[in-house]
């Protein structure tokens, strides 16, 4: 017993020397924006070197980043953190993640800054940014505020080996998704893997509007998830399932670049920020002596008749309330982040979309253009990029998306699975309109509540087995 | 009878190698260079051993934080799960109290109630609490564990009510009778429950990430996410950081391992 109290003393002696030096650290005067990311690695020390250098450069302003897992994680931190009123300065959010931060009344209008005579953006300024990234960022259930700004932006690529092409006979890689069929299956007879899918919402989006369509009507009240281009997306995986002209990748894993990188597929549909990842994959391999793909990318396939497109994602930075100074300072950082010079520096380390068109006339970026040349493909591609909705609720039609993917590859005929899907999220959507709230834990709590009566009932019946 | 022999041993002996597979795996995926990670079809013995994998695992997150923190973390809710377990599994294995029954069930109801669901609202309690960014929030959330009061309960329970009565003639007080006989008399149960508290703690994640804002109060779980990049993952790395960061856990196992199947095997023995 005496030896136990004296353990558990011990240990909280040694918690609290553990945790002392933290407690006497010293900072400096500025101002503290604190920032929380999701980047981690190579992109986690560009985005460290790009604020030591906002800091070096601001007598009244500090910005500490911090890394806070993935979107999953940081959007439960954010939850948390709202609901204490202690929100960070910045975070690193996608638009479904934005709109509910804003419903809980937590979000700054950026509007209010970029128009401020004081420290806004001039017209020639904001004509600067792709007017896509500023689109995006703007809520069009919310007034047309400017909720976000853009971050980490990236458009969908698809990637081929070349070299497989040129040995079936394809000079270019196709333009439509009956040549993308036809490439698979010559490359299936010369035994060799034809598309490495890997279950994707934003692909599946993309291949929508590649078939002529929309993703929602015109006034957000339905998705257009059952109608014929959606349809027929389905039916194109569906065939390439059963004719075994694509396969499915492990989710999150990146076999898909591992094969391609390897020469064993033909095909890839991935977000731009690939590109660097696969290019290193390949030098390696080339140095290491093993045999490795010819490759390039390329804006994916499209039906006969319809204009070339694709969807641009990516997250974007939120600020959030807090005091007037600390979101002032944060501003500041935006505007440093999204200036020529930083965005061209960021977009070659990260493999992201720099933000501003003048970002390409930089020094920075023209020569890494020089150097490695299929990294301005995906800017081409910009133009023809459309965003993906950004109404509430969309984040779990996302994975809605992705069930009926899942489902039509393990068999589920095309029709029946859109049938299910459209049906599930035109039934979310009106529910997210009619006012059911996601997310909000309170709700939850009261199911809770109602399930631990019924157990508790249950355990009052059987007390006398449970002693 | 020599042919069963045979055959047992073959079925474990295949057993025992899918259970060591991952751990090979591992341990030579730790000592590959990247590429080799990377290659179809994939390779299971490295071409060139690089122990040097290791000492830049260890150098490209701070481990050294990472696991003052785990350690500290870990030993402290061990040591916390050790105390309240042993009070409610006694008071529940031993004692009588009015609706006892009832109070435990609602405690094994609490075992159904999923992470995902109190995880918010118990960091909300942490941040209120002004216990944010501290040792604290790692550690008071997980100091009492339901499914080790369950464990002790079942132990207390099975032990001779004879022992008891000798040492209350004796003139042992309840508390008495707890720290000195029958505490010492559940010392299997007590490793496995401190075997699991520890694993638990030692393989947290989401929990650290939510309640702590400073990289000086992460944990080694932590360190090995950063190995998963979004575009790329470092299998070599992760690897070698996922070798010294089991070591201490499967030692830990080793060490206890008798115990802990004792412990284990005894929790359907009923008094």
């Amino acid at each position: 017993m005496k030896g136990f109290a004296k353990t558990l003393l011990l240990a909280a002696a040694a918690l609290a020397a553990l945790a002392a030096p933290g407690c006497g650290r010293k900072g400096d005067d500025r101002v503290v924006v604190s920032f929380w990311h999701t980047q981690r690695g190579t992109n986690q020390e560009a985005l460290a070197k790009i604020i030591a250098g906002f800091n070096g450069s601001q007598e009244r302003y500090r910005v500490v980043a911090q890394y806070v897992g993935g979107y999953d994680q940081i959007y439960r931190k954010m939850v948390v953190s709202i609901r204490a009123n202690k929100p960070p300065a910045l975070v690193v959010a996608y638009e479904s993640m934005v709109v509910d931060y804003h419903k809980a009344g937590a979000v700054v209008d950026l509007d209010r800054y970029l128009t401020d005579p004081e420290c806004g953006f001039t017209a020639e300024s904001l004509a600067d940014i792709y007017p896509q990234f500023i689109e995006r960022n703007r809520f069009r259930r919310y007034g047309n505020k400017l909720l976000s700004f853009p971050f980490t932006k990236s458009v969908l690529m698809m990637y081929y080996n070349k070299g497989l092409l040129r040995q079936l006979g394809y000079e270019r890689p196709p333009e439509t998704w009956d040549e993308f069929v036809s490439i698979c299956r010559a490359a299936k007879e010369a035994g060799k893997r034809g598309y490495a899918l890997s279950v994707d919402a934003s692909t599946i989006d993309a291949m929508v509007y590649s078939f002529g369509g929309q993703l929602l009507s015109d006034d957000d009240s339905r998705t257009l998830l059952g109608g014929e281009p959606a349809r027929a997306v389905y039916r194109l995986i569906e065939l390439m399932m059963r004719d075994r002209l694509a396969y499915m990748i492990l989710e999150k894993s990146d076999d898909d670049r591992i094969d391609l990188a390897n020469g064993r597929s033909a095909f890839m549909i991935r977000s731009s920020t690939t590109r660097p990842f696969l290019e290193m994959q390949v030098d390696e391999l080339k140095k290491a002596g093993k045999p490795s793909a010819e490759w390039d990318l390329a804006i994916i396939p499209h039906a006969p008749g319809v204009a070339p497109v694709t969807v641009m994602f990516g997250a974007n930075i939120c600020m959030l309330k807090t005091t007037p100074e600390v979101q002032r300072g944060a501003w500041e950082f935006i505007k440093h982040f999204t200036s020529a010079e930083v965005t061209a520096e960021w977009a070659t380390k990260s493999g992201y979309l720099p933000v501003r068109k003048s970002a390409v006339e930089t020094a920075t970026l023209r020569e890494f253009f020089a150097k490695s040349p299929l990294a301005r493909t995906p800017l081409d591609a910009l133009p023809h990029a459309a965003g993906e909705p950004t109404v509430e609720g969309w984040q779990q039609v996302r994975s809605y998306i992705e069930d009926a993917e899942r489902a039509v590859v393990s068999g589920t005929a095309a029709d029946a699975a859109a049938d299910v899907l459209a049906g599930k999220a035109d039934r979310l959507l009106a529910e997210v309109r009619g006012g059911r709230e996601l997310s909000v834990p309170v709700n939850f709590s009261i199911g809770f509540a109602v399930f631990a009566c019924g157990v508790a009932g249950i355990v009052w019946r059987l007390r006398r087995h449970l002693g | 009878m020599k042919v069963r022999n045979l055959f047992s041993h073959i079925v474990l002996a295949i057993g025992a190698l899918l259970m060591a597979f991952p751990f090979l795996w591992m341990i030579a995926t730790s000592l590959m260079a990247k590429v080799e990670t990377e290659t179809v079809p994939i390779t299971l013995w490295p071409s060139k051993l690089l122990f040097a994998n290791y000492v830049d695992a260890w150098r490209r997150a701070a481990f050294a934080r990472y696991f003052i923190n785990t350690v500290a973390v870990s030993a402290a809710v061990t040591l916390a799960v050790l105390f309240t377990s042993i009070l409610a599994g006694y008071a529940f294995g031993r004692l009588r109290f009015r609706h006892k029954g009832l109070i435990f069930g609602v405690f094994m109801a609490t075992m159904m109630v999923p992470f995902e669901v109190i995880l918010i609202p118990n960091s909300l309690i942490i941040q209120r609490m002004g216990l944010q960014n501290t040792y604290a929030a790692l550690i008071l959330p997980w100091a009492a564990n339901v499914f080790s009061i369950f464990l002790l309960k079942q132990f207390f329970q099975s032990l001779p009510q004879d022992y008891h009565d000798a040492a209350r003639v004796d003139g042992c007080t309840e508390w008495q009778f707890l720290w000195r006989i029958a505490v010492p008399m559940v010392q299997p149960a007590l490793v496995t429950v401190a075997i699991f508290a520890f694993l638990g703690s030692w393989n947290s994640l989401l929990w650290p990430l939510i309640v702590t804002d400073d990289a000086s109060m992460r944990v080694v779980q932590v360190g090995l996410s950063t190995f998963l990049e979004q575009e790329q993952s470092f299998l070599n790395y992760l690897m070698a950081a996922s070798v010294f960061v089991t070591a201490p856990v499967v030692v830990l196992y080793l060490l206890a391992q008798r115990r802990f199947i004792e412990g284990v095997a005894g929790v359907g023995i009923k008094g």
